[in-house]
């Protein structure tokens, strides 16, 4: 892992390095994926399906505090890791009165050739989510990839079934604001938790 | 725009040690310029310094300008030069406007293998030199003006030695300081090892394309990356 660790330093130095004037510029690579940008998420104009086959824009999904991750419905390796700690904040937030008119979990697939909105309906049924708390969205390429490099989300095809991607759950004001993020997969929600019972008390 | 002709190339991280092979496509001679971005930022209120949201482009964007629509007291000087400070969405939507795209990250590498007089260069050890010269020097205050640049074997320039460029998935990298946060990294799909294993300055002077931009965000304008347009061409065109 360390070799990793030089080559983000030599990125970070690079910039400042060859910009020794802006020293701006290399401070804000030393922000954590957790920083909310001022902006939405919901200003990207791209088109999606749901896992019903209903067809909507990113701005329809405001109005909801949204928990979303992104995937693909063939990973075997962290998706399931990911979806299950999506479940976890689930199960955390029932007992609550935060109602599906307030939160919902979103499942958002980087694989749009593969992931149909069937092999969406598919992964409900597998994993038994509650369709009124879930949605499940396939996109196009360049909507995913806009909206993977507004969560800050990096991601690779590295065979024609697979992709390496980061690990990210992403907590949307419901006015699609980022308010929260980690990148740690099966390790203690209780701060994502707190950042979604703000989000969603505001909207009361 | 130029018309590079399909080929491969062999990148610095590859899944399976093979070259990756690039479909012909068009790319623009040289980066947008200062000038040129101010026509589109002039057209598109939303894409002004005052008025752009921070997700799409941080508080550097286009700071090297005086105002919204000015170039600043160096305008003569830089109108020519490479827009800089400017976030990958900004660059999108610009390009966009143009019925362009930003080229990949394959596409940028396999044209920058180019120079003056070959389609790959890069066992050239003098070429490598050249690269690593520039990456080692520290930016001018002012970018020189990209009509001076030396066209390289396809009629490109400037991809070298003025800023660096954004491509369409810089965030394909699975590199961060954490390893938590990329556990694709530990399915060792990723692996810097063989560009650090190696003597050979090629793998060098990509290692820290690589590295700066596995350092981007989206929102990011930094004052010494730039951007160019590139189109598809339509599939099979090359005669039996």
């Amino acid at each position: 892992m360390k070799r990793l660790l030089i080559l983000t330093i030599v990125g970070v130095s690079l910039i400042s390095a060859a910009d020794a004037q802006e020293e701006d510029a290399a401070q804000k690579l030393t922000l954590s994926p957790a920083d909310p940008a001022e902006g939405s998420v919901y200003d990207l104009d791209s088109r999606w399906k749901t896992q019903e086959g209903e067809e909507l824009a990113l701005k329809d999904l405001q109005g909801k505090v949204r928990i979303v991750a992104m995937g693909y419905t063939s990973c075997k390796y962290a998706c399931p890791r990911i979806i299950a700690d999506l479940q976890r904040i689930e199960r955390e937030l029932k007992d609550e009165t935060l109602g599906t008119d307030r939160v919902s979990l979103s499942f958002i697939s980087i694989d749009p050739e593969t992931d149909t909105p069937a092999r969406m309906k598919k992964l409900e049924k597998d994993y038994k989510f509650d369709p009124k708390r879930w949605l499940l969205l396939t996109g196009d390429e360049d909507g995913v990839l806009e909206l993977a490099v507004a969560l800050g989300m990096k991601y690779r095809q590295t065979t024609a079934l697979d992709f390496a991607h980061s690990n990210i759950i992403t907590v949307l004001a419901p006015d699609g604001r980022i308010v929260h993020q980690t990148a740690e997969i099966g390790a203690d929600l209780s701060r994502t938790l707190a950042a979604i019972r703000k989000a969603a008390s505001v909207t009361k | 725009m130029a018309k590079i002709p399909s080929g491969s190339y062999t990148p610095l991280y590859v899944e399976d040690a093979s070259k990756r092979s690039v479909a012909a496509f068009l790319i623009d001679i040289r980066p947008v310029t200062n000038s040129e971005f101010l026509l589109f930022v002039r057209e598109n209120p939303k894409w002004r310094r005052s008025q752009v949201k921070r997700l799409f482009a941080d508080g550097a964007y286009l700071k090297h300008w005086g105002a919204d629509l000015d170039l600043g007291p160096d305008a003569d000087r830089i109108a020519d030069s490479p827009v800089t400070n400017v976030s990958w969405f900004a660059a999108r939507a610009y390009l966009k406007s143009k019925g362009k795209r930003l080229p990949t990250e394959d596409e940028w590498e396999y044209v920058a293998c180019a120079d003056e007089i070959r389609p790959d260069a890069t066992e050239d050890p003098a070429f490598t030199k050249r690269l690593l010269e520039w990456y080692s020097k520290p930016n001018s205050r002012l970018l020189p003006s990209v009509e001076d640049a030396t066209p390289n074997v396809y009629g490109v320039c400037a991809l070298h030695g003025y800023t660096w460029e954004w491509v369409r998935d810089f965030n394909n990298a699975m590199v961060t300081g954490e390893s938590r946060a990329d556990s694709g990294v530990e399915r060792g799909l990723y692996c810097a090892g063989g560009a650090l294993g190696t003597a050979d300055p090629h793998n060098y002077a990509a290692f820290m394309r690589y590295a700066f931009r596995s350092s981007l965000k989206g929102n990011y304008a930094v004052a010494n990356l730039g951007f160019r347009g590139a189109r598809s061409l339509p599939p099979h065109k090359e005669s039996p």
